[in-house]
């Protein structure tokens, strides 16, 4: 922690901050991966000093141990599988779909503007309390799961898409008119490049909407990969097993949002 | 009646007719297609059921929950971000600990609260937390340099300047992370009911679909949604009349 106390505060000078920036960063770096470290010390301490039982918690150095076995030997990389195909799935699904309907309903203004409102009361309700009801429809199936995902994220894509199209400027569509575009090429080449971005936008959301739905779902059905797992270790009172689940989703959540983080910055440099 | 309003009618008539035919065709499971006045008896069943306590139930710890976790982001949230260091050590981690569907935390709670109400006022703090406390922290980009160095020559102190220049500016995105919070809470708790609970408005979703009464889940469930709703567009209303609308930030309108 003692790196950072010696960085020099936000500077805005563009010479001598750029000078210091690389130690900077390093240092914050340095010091939050010391926070994680000392709070792993923390429930190993809490542990040891019985502030906690082993069956509320798991040092981690029993959790790590079992988390390596689980990748390894055990079942947790079929079970990461299952999760992944069926976010995989419900995403393809809810993009193809969304960005579908989404451009449809720009095409037709008066449908656009009659479903609006209930489309916005839609993206912003709590679609997964809806895990019931695809339960009765589907089975205690994958299928049952991944088709939550898709409704979860079906609609931050379809708004945004719509909201994308509407929010055009005019004048990219007299250009094509007075470029003479066909249909199929104004579409290709003007609206679509110009709406991209917000595009991006909404199937960024859907796709974390979409991972958030399954996982939770996972777990409150007891159907499908990661999960369910956690709600088995659960009942079956093993914390080491338990503790080291709920590793592997925090580790895939960050690892979800590092790289979703990657691409955009990526999409936005080109 | 405009074009707009028409299209609205003939829809929800559309929908309620296929609906029926669904019913009529005996598609799907038993009484997955309840009649509409199969729906309507179900709502008469759930009401005269002591549903009211199972309401109660659900908005005591919602309460309790959401105050917790707004109070607490407000306040870590103002702390962090009037230190920008301290801010960019910390910002990150919350971030992506934000990305964590927190009823994966529920297991934990149980273990270390109750079953009973406890963990779910648990829930209910940790949705309303992150929100709150991104928001807050995002908020700080709405204090223009400008504002603070006028603050700095007029010899304000650090309680004057919080007062005065920091939180008005940075209200409309707070609040917004408020919402966002409030939204969490009720999904958080409901969830948590559904899954471990003797009691509460989740519970009895989750006690319909083990009883296979298909048509009074359905009631449940919208009741929940309509609630939801009637929150939102309440809270819209009340950031309008506060003059806190247009907070930035809301790339999010939905977390769990």
């Amino acid at each position: 922690m003692t790196t950072t106390t010696s960085a020099p505060p936000v500077s805005a000078g563009p010479g001598p901050a750029k000078v210091r920036a690389w130690p900077r960063t390093v240092g914050v770096s340095l010091t939050r991966i010391g926070i994680i470290v000392l709070a792993a010390a923390l429930v190993e301490l809490a542990v040891e000093l019985r502030w906690a039982t082993p069956l509320q918690v798991a040092p981690p150095s029993i959790v790590l141990p079992a988390l390596w076995d689980g990748l390894t030997t055990g079942n947790y990389l079929s079970l990461l599988g299952t999760t992944l195909a069926e976010v995989g799935v419900a995403f393809l699904c809810a993009a193809t779909v969304g960005t579908t309907l989404g451009y449809l309903l720009w095409r037709r203004p008066l449908f656009g503007r009659a479903y609006e409102p209930l489309l916005y009361a839609l993206a912003s309700s709590p679609i997964v309390l809806l895990y019931p009801v695809s339960l009765v429809m589907f089975g205690r199936t994958p299928v049952a799961v991944a088709v939550l995902g898709f409704v979860a994220g079906l609609f931050p894509v379809l708004i945004s898409t719509y909201q994308a199209f509407r929010r055009l400027d005019d004048t990219y569509i007299k250009v094509a008119k007075v470029l003479r575009l066909t249909p199929g090429q104004s579409f290709l080449r003007v609206l679509l490049p110009a709406a991209l971005p917000s595009v991006l936008v909404g199937l960024r959301l859907g796709l974390t909407l979409t991972m958030l739905t399954v996982i939770a779902m996972e777990y409150l059905a007891n159907v499908g990969g990661v999960g369910a797992e956690l709600s088995l270790a659960y009942l079956r009172l093993r914390s080491a097993d338990m503790y080291a689940v709920l590793l592997l989703i925090i580790s895939l959540s960050v690892t979800f949002l590092f790289l979703l983080n990657l691409t955009t910055r990526l999409v936005v440099k080109r | 009646m405009t074009t707009v309003v028409r299209i609205r009618v003939l829809s929800v008539l559309a929908v309620a007719l296929l609906w029926e035919l669904l019913a009529l065709s005996g598609a799907g499971a038993d009484d997955f297609f309840p009649h509409l006045w199969t729906l309507a008896a179900a709502f008469g069943d759930v009401l005269t059921s002591d549903f009211a306590g199972d309401v109660g139930v659900t908005l005591f710890q919602l309460f309790w929950g959401a105050s917790i976790g707004i109070v607490v982001g407000l306040v870590l949230g103002l702390l962090l971000a009037t230190r920008p260091l301290v801010r960019e050590i910390v910002e990150p981690l919350l971030v992506y600990l934000s990305t964590v569907p927190k009823i994966v935390l529920y297991p934990v709670f149980l273990l270390f609260l109750s079953v009973g109400t406890e963990s779910k006022i648990a829930m209910a703090a940790f949705g309303a937390f992150f929100p709150v406390v991104l928001h807050t922290l995002g908020a700080v980009s709405d204090v223009r340099p400008v504002w603070l160095n006028a603050a700095r020559l007029l010899h304000t102190s650090g309680g004057q300047r919080m007062r005065h220049v920091y939180i008005p500016a940075m209200a409309p995105t707070m609040f917004a992370g408020v919402r966002l919070g409030i939204a969490t809470s009720i999904i958080g708790t409901v969830m948590a009911e559904s899954k471990a609970a003797d009691e509460g408005v989740g519970y009895r979703v989750i006690f319909y679909y083990s009883q296979y009464q298909i048509p009074q889940m359905y009631v449940v469930l919208l009741l929940v949604f309509v609630f939801s709703v009637l929150v939102a567009v309440g809270l819209d209303r009340l950031g309008r009349v506060l003059r806190l609308g247009g907070g930035h930030r809301t790339d999010r309108e939905i977390s769990l």
